[in-house]
């Protein structure tokens, strides 16, 4: 309970300080590209279980710039609007596209499943992956990133649900964090900042 | 010769007799057919009377075939004066479906059951990506784009509606996000 309490704590403190870089960030939306910030203390190399159950590394994808949204399939709204927006995204970039991998990371291990985040995540885009992980390495990258889930009990057929942050993080060709986006409202700076890292090179 | 005559007469007159008689049941079975559309044009007087909610843009979202979740949406429009409430939904296309909205709270995105959807007089309450939802759990087929799912809405007053909600890839957020600021 403590632990609890304590989780909600510094997750409420930090979402706040992130919330602000949010709002101080999505101010920049001309069209003139800018060098999307660095944020030292956030992110990092990561291994998970992927499609087919093989290990899976962010280190896998140097060289294109990353996508990584924490979520799961037994959400029916929040999640799919985000991989929805993500496809249409990945549309808009065109050929660029191919320098750029997004990453589901469940955060759901009791549902899902390597094998069904096979299935469930390349709908939205052929390229799109899915991980997943044991309870344990799943809140330690979730940490890393700065990313918060609970899950929670509901009077509902469901019998559970997860609350979970719902921001598209970025991470650039270096492996490095560059910055968190609202899945909702921040799709424009996001394409933005993707394109910067895509003509920079990092 | 006088007899068969008599008979071919006798004849003739039943026969014509028993056509009239088909015609006339004919004629009935007619009057069967209209009064039965005038029962319906009647019912559905009566559900515009009664039934003040009005039902808009419905869709159901498309999902991954291995999805176990979807969700519907649409715009509840009531023009009644007195406020009302979405209280339950039924369909063939899920084993259970429930009522849920989002909000955020520590941060994250939370999704939770609710009793009902309120939809004041006057008002139009709309089930929306990010808000109020109908959460469709235990899916019994894939959805594809373009099929059409009925759905059966239980109101507090208005009783039940049904609806026909297309199956649609999610609309791209930046039109819901102008759609939240106007």
């Amino acid at each position: 309970m403590i632990h609890k309490v304590l989780f909600l704590l510094v997750s409420l403190a930090v979402t706040s300080i992130i919330s602000a870089q949010e709002i101080e960030g999505s101010e920049d939306t001309g069209t003139n590209l800018k060098k999307p910030e660095f944020y030292e203390n956030f992110g990092g190399d990561f291994s998970l279980t992927g499609p087919e159950g093989k290990t899976v590394s962010l280190e896998d994808f140097r060289n294109k710039v990353v996508l990584i949204y924490f979520g799961y399939t037994f959400c029916p709204d929040v999640c799919p609007i985000t991989l929805s927006n993500l496809k249409l995204l990945m549309l808009d970039l065109g050929e660029k596209a191919e320098d750029v991998q997004v990453i589901f990371i469940s955060i759901d291990p009791e549902r899902d499943t390597y094998e069904k985040l096979k299935d469930y995540v390349p709908y939205f885009h052929p390229t799109f992956i899915g991980l997943t992980g044991s309870e344990a390495d799943l809140a330690a990258v979730a940490k890393k990133y700065q990313t918060f889930y609970l899950k929670q009990k509901v009077e509902s057929e469901a019998g559970y649900l997860m609350a979970h942050t719902d921001v598209v993080i970025l991470v650039d060709q270096n492996g490095r964090y560059r910055g968190r986006y609202k899945s909702k409202y921040d799709l424009d700076k996001l394409t933005t900042d993707i394109r910067w890292l895509l003509e920079s090179g990092s | 010769m006088k007899s068969k005559t008599t008979i071919l007469i006798i004849t003739s007159c039943v026969m014509t007799f028993f056509l009239a008689g088909c015609q006339k049941n004919m004629h009935h079975m007619h009057e069967a057919h209209a009064p039965a559309a005038e029962v319906v044009t009647e019912h559905s007087e009566h559900k515009h009377n009664e039934k003040k909610i009005m039902i808009h843009n419905p869709w159901v979202r498309a999902v991954p075939p291995v999805s176990e979740t979807s969700a519907a949406y649409m715009m509840l429009m009531n023009h009644g004066d007195k406020d009302d409430q979405l209280l339950s939904v039924k369909s063939s296309i899920a084993k259970v479906v429930e009522i849920h909205n989002v909000k955020k709270e520590n941060g994250m995105m939370k999704m939770y059951p609710v009793k009902f959807v309120g939809i004041p007089a006057g008002k139009t309450q709309e089930l929306k990506p990010g808000g109020y939802h109908l959460m469709l759990m235990n899916l019994s087929k894939t959805l594809k784009v373009g099929e059409e799912i009925e759905f059966m809405l239980h109101f507090k007053h208005s009783g039940m509606v049904k609806v026909i909600a297309p199956v649609k890839e999610g609309k791209p957020m930046k039109h819901d996000m102008k759609h939240d600021h106007d």
